[in-house]
Protein backbone atom coordinates (compact mmCIF):
# COMPACT_ATOMS: atom_id res chain seq x y z
CA UNK A 1 0.00 0.00 0.00
CA UNK A 2 1.20 3.53 -0.70
CA UNK A 3 0.10 7.07 -0.13
CA UNK A 4 0.93 9.06 -3.23
CA UNK A 5 1.22 12.86 -3.45
CA UNK A 6 0.40 14.25 -6.86
CA UNK A 7 1.30 17.79 -7.79
CA UNK A 8 -1.51 19.18 -9.92
CA UNK A 9 -1.98 22.60 -11.55
CA UNK A 10 -0.90 25.80 -9.79
CA UNK A 11 1.10 24.10 -7.06
CA UNK A 12 -1.90 22.31 -5.61
CA UNK A 13 -1.34 18.81 -4.25
CA UNK A 14 -3.67 15.83 -4.09
CA UNK A 15 -3.09 12.73 -1.99
CA UNK A 16 -4.23 9.24 -2.88
CA UNK A 17 -3.99 5.92 -1.10
CA UNK A 18 -3.50 2.92 -3.41
CA UNK A 19 -3.01 -0.79 -2.78
CA UNK A 20 -0.01 -0.79 -5.12
CA UNK A 21 3.57 -0.15 -4.17
CA UNK A 22 6.42 1.11 -6.39
CA UNK A 23 7.45 -2.56 -6.73
CA UNK A 24 4.04 -3.77 -7.96
CA UNK A 25 3.26 -0.72 -10.09
CA UNK A 26 6.24 0.75 -11.95
CA UNK A 27 4.38 4.01 -12.62
CA UNK A 28 4.69 4.93 -8.94
CA UNK A 29 7.86 6.88 -9.44
CA UNK A 30 8.72 10.44 -8.53
CA UNK A 31 8.22 12.73 -11.50
CA UNK A 32 6.03 10.29 -13.46
CA UNK A 33 2.92 11.89 -14.98
CA UNK A 34 -0.47 10.55 -13.90
CA UNK A 35 -4.07 11.58 -14.32
CA UNK A 36 -6.12 11.99 -11.19
CA UNK A 37 -9.76 10.84 -11.21
CA UNK A 38 -12.47 11.23 -8.64
CA UNK A 39 -16.22 10.94 -8.73
CA UNK A 40 -18.40 14.05 -8.64
CA UNK A 41 -20.46 12.47 -5.84
CA UNK A 42 -17.36 12.23 -3.64
CA UNK A 43 -16.63 15.94 -3.65
CA UNK A 44 -17.61 17.62 -0.39
CA UNK A 45 -18.09 21.37 -0.31
CA UNK A 46 -17.58 23.70 2.63
CA UNK A 47 -17.68 27.45 3.11
CA UNK A 48 -15.37 27.25 6.14
CA UNK A 49 -11.72 27.74 5.17
CA UNK A 50 -10.24 26.06 8.26
CA UNK A 51 -12.12 22.94 9.18
CA UNK A 52 -10.87 20.39 11.66
CA UNK A 53 -11.75 17.30 9.68
CA UNK A 54 -9.95 14.15 8.45
CA UNK A 55 -10.25 14.94 4.76
CA UNK A 56 -6.79 15.35 3.29
CA UNK A 57 -7.48 16.95 -0.07
CA UNK A 58 -8.73 20.54 0.01
CA UNK A 59 -8.81 23.04 -2.81
CA UNK A 60 -10.40 26.45 -2.74
CA UNK A 61 -12.68 27.64 -5.48
CA UNK A 62 -15.73 29.64 -6.45
CA UNK A 63 -19.20 28.39 -7.33
CA UNK A 64 -19.61 29.05 -11.06
CA UNK A 65 -23.05 27.56 -11.55
CA UNK A 66 -25.75 25.69 -9.68
CA UNK A 67 -28.27 23.24 -11.07
CA UNK A 68 -30.78 22.45 -8.39
CA UNK A 69 -32.64 19.13 -8.58
CA UNK A 70 -35.31 17.73 -6.31
CA UNK A 71 -32.92 15.55 -4.31
CA UNK A 72 -29.48 16.29 -5.65
CA UNK A 73 -27.84 19.41 -6.99
CA UNK A 74 -24.93 19.85 -9.33
CA UNK A 75 -22.35 22.56 -8.75
CA UNK A 76 -19.70 23.63 -11.21
CA UNK A 77 -16.78 25.08 -9.31
CA UNK A 78 -13.84 27.07 -10.59
CA UNK A 79 -10.74 26.06 -8.70
CA UNK A 80 -6.98 26.28 -8.94
CA UNK A 81 -6.95 22.87 -10.62
CA UNK A 82 -9.64 23.81 -13.14
CA UNK A 83 -13.32 23.10 -13.28
CA UNK A 84 -14.58 20.62 -10.69
CA UNK A 85 -18.11 19.26 -10.55
CA UNK A 86 -19.65 18.46 -7.18
CA UNK A 87 -22.94 16.68 -6.70
CA UNK A 88 -24.38 17.31 -3.26
CA UNK A 89 -27.82 17.01 -1.73
CA UNK A 90 -30.28 19.80 -2.42
CA UNK A 91 -30.86 19.88 1.32
CA UNK A 92 -27.21 20.85 1.93
CA UNK A 93 -27.29 23.32 -0.94
CA UNK A 94 -30.21 25.16 0.67
CA UNK A 95 -28.90 24.88 4.21
CA UNK A 96 -25.51 26.31 3.18
CA UNK A 97 -27.15 28.88 0.92
CA UNK A 98 -24.78 28.06 -1.90
CA UNK A 99 -25.24 30.33 -4.90
CA UNK A 100 -23.04 31.54 -7.73
CA UNK A 101 -19.85 33.46 -6.84
CA UNK A 102 -19.66 32.10 -3.29
CA UNK A 103 -16.15 31.11 -2.24
CA UNK A 104 -15.87 27.52 -1.10
CA UNK A 105 -13.34 24.80 -0.36
CA UNK A 106 -13.82 21.39 -1.98
CA UNK A 107 -12.70 18.28 -0.16
CA UNK A 108 -12.03 14.74 -1.32
CA UNK A 109 -10.87 11.87 0.93
CA UNK A 110 -7.66 10.21 -0.18
CA UNK A 111 -9.32 6.81 -0.67
CA UNK A 112 -11.52 8.33 -3.39
CA UNK A 113 -8.68 9.42 -5.67
CA UNK A 114 -7.87 7.07 -8.54
CA UNK A 115 -4.55 7.43 -10.34
CA UNK A 116 -4.41 6.76 -14.06
CA UNK A 117 -0.88 6.49 -15.43
CA UNK B 1 5.57 -20.73 -31.88
CA UNK B 2 3.60 -19.68 -34.93
CA UNK B 3 5.18 -17.15 -37.27
CA UNK B 4 3.15 -15.62 -40.01
CA UNK B 5 4.42 -13.33 -42.69
CA UNK B 6 1.63 -12.97 -45.21
CA UNK B 7 1.04 -10.86 -48.30
CA UNK B 8 -2.19 -11.13 -50.21
CA UNK B 9 -4.36 -8.82 -52.26
CA UNK B 10 -7.92 -9.33 -51.12
CA UNK B 11 -11.03 -8.25 -52.97
CA UNK B 12 -14.04 -7.28 -50.96
CA UNK B 13 -17.19 -5.23 -51.42
CA UNK B 14 -15.18 -2.13 -50.49
CA UNK B 15 -12.64 -2.75 -53.27
CA UNK B 16 -9.16 -4.25 -53.11
CA UNK B 17 -7.11 -4.42 -49.94
CA UNK B 18 -3.46 -5.37 -49.55
CA UNK B 19 -3.03 -7.66 -46.58
CA UNK B 20 0.49 -7.30 -45.25
CA UNK B 21 0.80 -9.03 -41.95
CA UNK B 22 3.52 -10.04 -39.50
CA UNK B 23 2.37 -12.01 -36.52
CA UNK B 24 4.11 -14.17 -33.92
CA UNK B 25 2.07 -16.30 -31.55
CA UNK B 26 3.68 -18.20 -28.68
CA UNK B 27 2.94 -21.89 -28.37
CA UNK B 28 0.20 -22.61 -25.85
CA UNK B 29 -1.15 -19.07 -25.85
CA UNK B 30 -4.76 -18.09 -26.30
CA UNK B 31 -4.81 -15.03 -28.56
CA UNK B 32 -7.54 -12.93 -30.10
CA UNK B 33 -7.61 -11.17 -33.45
CA UNK B 34 -9.68 -8.05 -32.99
CA UNK B 35 -10.86 -5.56 -35.56
CA UNK B 36 -13.64 -4.48 -37.85
CA UNK B 37 -15.30 -6.78 -40.35
CA UNK B 38 -13.25 -6.90 -43.54
CA UNK B 39 -9.98 -6.04 -41.77
CA UNK B 40 -8.43 -9.36 -42.82
CA UNK B 41 -8.87 -11.50 -39.70
CA UNK B 42 -10.70 -14.40 -41.33
CA UNK B 43 -8.45 -14.28 -44.40
CA UNK B 44 -5.42 -14.56 -42.11
CA UNK B 45 -6.88 -17.62 -40.41
CA UNK B 46 -7.83 -19.19 -43.74
CA UNK B 47 -4.25 -18.75 -44.91
CA UNK B 48 -2.92 -20.32 -41.71
CA UNK B 49 -5.20 -23.32 -42.14
CA UNK B 50 -4.41 -23.70 -45.84
CA UNK B 51 -7.85 -22.76 -47.16
CA UNK B 52 -6.51 -19.64 -48.85
CA UNK B 53 -3.13 -19.27 -50.56
CA UNK B 54 -1.06 -16.17 -49.79
CA UNK B 55 0.45 -14.30 -52.77
CA UNK B 56 3.77 -14.49 -50.95
CA UNK B 57 5.21 -14.93 -47.50
CA UNK B 58 5.94 -17.63 -44.98
CA UNK B 59 4.14 -19.66 -42.33
CA UNK B 60 6.15 -21.63 -39.80
CA UNK B 61 4.69 -23.54 -36.88
CA UNK B 62 6.98 -24.91 -34.19
CA UNK B 63 9.96 -24.76 -36.54
CA UNK B 64 8.17 -26.57 -39.40
CA UNK B 65 7.48 -24.63 -42.58
CA UNK B 66 3.85 -24.88 -43.67
CA UNK B 67 4.11 -22.34 -46.42
CA UNK B 68 7.01 -20.62 -48.12
CA UNK B 69 6.39 -18.92 -51.44
CA UNK B 70 10.11 -18.76 -52.23
CA UNK B 71 10.81 -22.49 -51.88
CA UNK B 72 7.35 -23.49 -53.10
CA UNK B 73 6.29 -25.17 -49.87
CA UNK B 74 2.52 -25.26 -49.36
CA UNK B 75 1.17 -27.97 -47.06
CA UNK B 76 -2.38 -29.11 -47.78
CA UNK B 77 -5.04 -28.23 -45.18
CA UNK B 78 -5.18 -31.84 -43.98
CA UNK B 79 -1.41 -31.85 -43.40
CA UNK B 80 -1.65 -28.81 -41.15
CA UNK B 81 -2.57 -29.54 -37.56
CA UNK B 82 -5.36 -26.99 -37.36
CA UNK B 83 -8.90 -27.33 -36.00
CA UNK B 84 -11.33 -24.76 -37.34
CA UNK B 85 -14.61 -23.77 -35.70
CA UNK B 86 -16.98 -21.43 -37.54
CA UNK B 87 -19.78 -19.26 -36.23
CA UNK B 88 -22.40 -21.22 -38.20
CA UNK B 89 -21.17 -24.63 -36.89
CA UNK B 90 -20.88 -26.11 -40.44
CA UNK B 91 -22.09 -29.53 -39.30
CA UNK B 92 -23.22 -32.15 -41.82
CA UNK B 93 -27.02 -32.14 -41.50
CA UNK B 94 -27.47 -35.69 -42.75
CA UNK B 95 -25.11 -37.19 -40.15
CA UNK B 96 -25.72 -37.61 -36.45
CA UNK B 97 -23.40 -36.18 -33.81
CA UNK B 98 -21.13 -39.21 -33.66
CA UNK B 99 -20.94 -39.49 -37.47
CA UNK B 100 -20.03 -35.82 -37.71
CA UNK B 101 -17.07 -36.51 -35.45
CA UNK B 102 -16.12 -39.78 -37.13
CA UNK B 103 -16.07 -38.10 -40.52
CA UNK B 104 -13.10 -36.06 -39.31
CA UNK B 105 -11.02 -39.15 -38.43
CA UNK B 106 -7.91 -39.61 -40.51
CA UNK B 107 -7.19 -42.89 -42.26
CA UNK B 108 -6.09 -45.51 -39.74
CA UNK B 109 -6.64 -43.12 -36.82
CA UNK B 110 -7.60 -44.82 -33.57
CA UNK B 111 -11.24 -43.93 -32.93
CA UNK B 112 -10.96 -43.87 -29.14
CA UNK B 113 -10.67 -40.09 -29.46
CA UNK B 114 -14.36 -39.97 -30.47
CA UNK B 115 -15.52 -41.41 -27.17
CA UNK B 116 -13.17 -39.17 -25.23
CA UNK B 117 -14.42 -36.04 -26.99
CA UNK B 118 -18.10 -36.99 -26.69
CA UNK B 119 -17.58 -37.57 -23.00
CA UNK B 120 -15.62 -34.37 -22.43
CA UNK B 121 -18.24 -32.30 -24.26
CA UNK B 122 -21.07 -34.12 -22.43
CA UNK B 123 -22.50 -35.18 -25.78
CA UNK B 124 -22.74 -38.94 -25.15
CA UNK B 125 -26.51 -38.89 -24.74
CA UNK B 126 -26.91 -36.81 -27.87
CA UNK B 127 -24.56 -38.83 -30.07
CA UNK B 128 -27.31 -40.35 -32.23
CA UNK B 129 -29.18 -37.09 -32.76
CA UNK B 130 -29.05 -35.09 -36.00
CA UNK B 131 -27.73 -31.50 -35.78
CA UNK B 132 -31.15 -29.97 -36.53
CA UNK B 133 -32.52 -31.35 -33.25
CA UNK B 134 -29.79 -29.70 -31.17
CA UNK B 135 -29.66 -26.27 -29.52
CA UNK B 136 -27.12 -23.69 -30.69
CA UNK B 137 -24.85 -24.41 -27.73
CA UNK B 138 -24.98 -28.16 -28.33
CA UNK B 139 -24.25 -27.71 -32.04
CA UNK B 140 -21.25 -25.58 -31.21
CA UNK B 141 -19.95 -28.22 -28.78
CA UNK B 142 -20.25 -30.78 -31.60
CA UNK B 143 -18.42 -28.46 -34.00
CA UNK B 144 -15.69 -27.88 -31.43
CA UNK B 145 -15.33 -31.60 -30.70
CA UNK B 146 -15.14 -32.35 -34.41
CA UNK B 147 -12.35 -29.77 -34.76
CA UNK B 148 -10.38 -31.68 -32.10
CA UNK B 149 -10.70 -35.16 -33.62
CA UNK B 150 -7.38 -34.95 -35.47
CA UNK B 151 -5.66 -33.71 -32.32
CA UNK B 152 -4.69 -30.32 -33.75
CA UNK B 153 -1.97 -28.16 -32.27
CA UNK B 154 -3.78 -25.00 -33.29
CA UNK B 155 -7.44 -24.31 -32.71
CA UNK B 156 -9.07 -21.52 -34.70
CA UNK B 157 -12.31 -20.09 -33.38
CA UNK B 158 -13.91 -17.65 -35.81
CA UNK B 159 -16.61 -15.84 -33.82
CA UNK B 160 -17.68 -19.19 -32.38
CA UNK B 161 -20.13 -17.89 -29.80
CA UNK B 162 -21.64 -14.83 -31.45
CA UNK B 163 -24.85 -16.64 -32.47
CA UNK B 164 -25.56 -17.82 -28.93
CA UNK B 165 -27.47 -16.20 -26.10
CA UNK B 166 -25.54 -14.77 -23.18
CA UNK B 167 -26.04 -17.65 -20.74
CA UNK B 168 -24.88 -20.23 -23.25
CA UNK B 169 -21.99 -17.99 -24.26
CA UNK B 170 -20.68 -17.76 -20.72
CA UNK B 171 -20.95 -21.53 -20.30
CA UNK B 172 -19.13 -22.20 -23.57
CA UNK B 173 -16.42 -19.64 -22.73
CA UNK B 174 -15.57 -21.79 -19.71
CA UNK B 175 -15.63 -24.84 -21.93
CA UNK B 176 -13.28 -23.22 -24.47
CA UNK B 177 -10.79 -22.48 -21.70
CA UNK B 178 -10.96 -26.09 -20.49
CA UNK B 179 -10.44 -27.41 -24.02
CA UNK B 180 -7.52 -25.02 -24.58
CA UNK B 181 -5.79 -26.27 -21.43
CA UNK B 182 -6.63 -29.97 -21.65
CA UNK B 183 -5.43 -30.37 -25.24
CA UNK B 184 -2.48 -27.96 -24.78
CA UNK B 185 -3.61 -25.98 -27.79
CA UNK B 186 -2.49 -22.72 -29.27
CA UNK B 187 -5.86 -21.08 -29.74
CA UNK B 188 -6.69 -18.17 -32.03
CA UNK B 189 -10.03 -16.49 -31.51
CA UNK B 190 -11.86 -13.90 -33.55
CA UNK B 191 -14.31 -12.02 -31.36
CA UNK B 192 -15.83 -8.57 -30.93
CA UNK B 193 -16.99 -9.11 -27.36
CA UNK B 194 -14.51 -7.33 -25.08
CA UNK B 195 -15.67 -9.16 -21.96
CA UNK B 196 -15.18 -12.47 -23.75
CA UNK B 197 -11.77 -11.44 -25.09
CA UNK B 198 -10.51 -10.35 -21.68
CA UNK B 199 -11.82 -13.51 -20.06
CA UNK B 200 -10.30 -15.91 -22.59
CA UNK B 201 -7.16 -14.47 -24.11
CA UNK B 202 -3.57 -13.99 -23.07
CA UNK B 203 -3.01 -11.37 -25.73
CA UNK B 204 -4.82 -9.42 -28.41
CA UNK B 205 -3.78 -8.31 -31.90
CA UNK B 206 -5.77 -5.54 -33.52
CA UNK B 207 -5.97 -5.80 -37.29
CA UNK B 208 -6.96 -2.91 -39.49
CA UNK B 209 -6.81 -2.81 -43.29
CA UNK B 210 -4.76 -6.01 -43.40
CA UNK B 211 -2.13 -4.89 -40.89
CA UNK B 212 -1.49 -5.43 -37.20
CA UNK B 213 -1.82 -1.96 -35.71
CA UNK B 214 -1.71 -2.76 -32.00
CA UNK B 215 -1.06 -5.67 -29.67
CA UNK B 216 -0.77 -6.33 -25.97
CA UNK B 217 -2.11 -8.39 -23.11
CA UNK B 218 -5.90 -8.35 -23.05
CA UNK B 219 -6.17 -6.17 -19.93
CA UNK B 220 -3.57 -3.69 -21.19
CA UNK B 221 -5.04 -3.67 -24.66
CA UNK B 222 -8.43 -2.43 -23.53
CA UNK B 223 -6.99 -0.01 -20.99
CA UNK B 224 -8.18 -2.01 -18.01
CA UNK B 225 -4.80 -1.60 -16.37
CA UNK B 226 -4.69 2.11 -16.97
CA UNK B 227 -6.06 3.08 -13.59
CA UNK B 228 -5.02 2.19 -10.09
CA UNK B 229 -8.65 1.19 -9.44
CA UNK B 230 -8.79 -2.46 -8.40
CA UNK B 231 -12.55 -3.01 -8.33
CA UNK B 232 -13.08 -3.08 -12.04
CA UNK B 233 -15.12 -4.88 -14.65
CA UNK B 234 -15.93 -4.52 -18.30
CA UNK B 235 -19.46 -4.74 -19.59
CA UNK B 236 -22.05 -3.46 -21.99
CA UNK B 237 -24.42 -0.53 -21.49
CA UNK B 238 -28.05 -1.63 -21.42
CA UNK B 239 -29.82 1.54 -20.31
CA UNK B 240 -29.09 5.24 -19.81
CA UNK B 241 -31.62 7.01 -17.69
CA UNK B 242 -31.75 10.57 -16.40
CA UNK B 243 -32.73 11.08 -12.80
CA UNK B 244 -32.67 14.47 -11.16
CA UNK B 245 -29.32 16.13 -12.02
CA UNK B 246 -27.51 12.87 -12.76
CA UNK B 247 -27.74 9.83 -15.04
CA UNK B 248 -28.03 6.21 -14.01
CA UNK B 249 -26.24 3.82 -16.36
CA UNK B 250 -27.20 0.13 -16.31
CA UNK B 251 -24.31 -2.12 -17.32
CA UNK B 252 -24.41 -5.83 -18.03
CA UNK B 253 -21.38 -7.49 -16.45
CA UNK B 254 -21.38 -11.25 -16.93
CA UNK B 255 -24.84 -12.30 -15.80
CA UNK B 256 -25.39 -9.32 -13.55
CA UNK B 257 -26.75 -5.91 -14.27
CA UNK B 258 -25.11 -3.24 -12.17
CA UNK B 259 -25.97 0.42 -12.01
CA UNK B 260 -23.54 3.29 -11.97
CA UNK B 261 -24.26 6.96 -11.40
CA UNK B 262 -22.79 9.25 -14.02
CA UNK B 263 -22.48 12.98 -14.44
CA UNK B 264 -24.41 14.38 -17.47
CA UNK B 265 -21.09 15.39 -19.05
CA UNK B 266 -19.87 11.78 -19.05
CA UNK B 267 -23.27 10.29 -19.85
CA UNK B 268 -23.41 12.38 -23.03
CA UNK B 269 -20.48 10.34 -24.39
CA UNK B 270 -22.14 6.98 -23.72
CA UNK B 271 -24.55 5.00 -25.91
CA UNK B 272 -26.56 1.84 -25.33
CA UNK B 273 -24.49 -1.11 -26.52
CA UNK B 274 -21.15 0.57 -25.76
CA UNK B 275 -18.50 -1.59 -24.11
CA UNK B 276 -17.36 0.15 -20.95
CA UNK B 277 -15.00 -0.19 -18.03
CA UNK B 278 -16.56 0.19 -14.59
CA UNK B 279 -14.06 0.88 -11.84
CA UNK B 280 -13.89 1.90 -8.25
CA UNK B 281 -11.18 1.83 -5.65
CA UNK B 282 -10.53 -1.31 -3.66
CA UNK B 283 -11.16 0.78 -0.56
CA UNK B 284 -14.80 1.49 -1.35
CA UNK B 285 -16.84 -1.70 -1.78
CA UNK B 286 -18.17 -3.41 1.29
CA UNK B 287 -17.76 -7.16 1.56
CA UNK B 288 -20.09 -9.48 3.43
CA UNK B 289 -20.19 -13.22 3.83
CA UNK B 290 -23.28 -14.79 2.24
Amino acid sequence: MSIVCVEVDNGEELMSVVIDSPESAPYLKKGKKVNVLFKEMEVAVTTQKELNISIENRISGVVASVEMGLLLSRLILETNIGEVIAIISTKSLKQMELVERIEVVIMVKLNEIILAP
Amino acid sequence: MIQLNLHKTLSSTGGKMALDLDLTIEKGHFVTLFGESGAGKTSTLRMLSGLLKPDSGMITVGGTTWFDSRSNIDLKPQQRKVGYVFQDYALFPNMNVRQNLEYALQKNQDNSIIRELLEFAELEELQHRKPETLSGGQKQRVALSRALVQRPEILILDEPLSALDLKMRIKLQEYLLQVHKKYKLTTILVSHDIGEIVKLSDSVFEIQNGRVIKNGTAADFFGLNKTSAKFRFSGEILKIQREDVIYIISVLIGNDIIRVVSDPKEAALLRIGDQVLVASKAFNPIIQKL
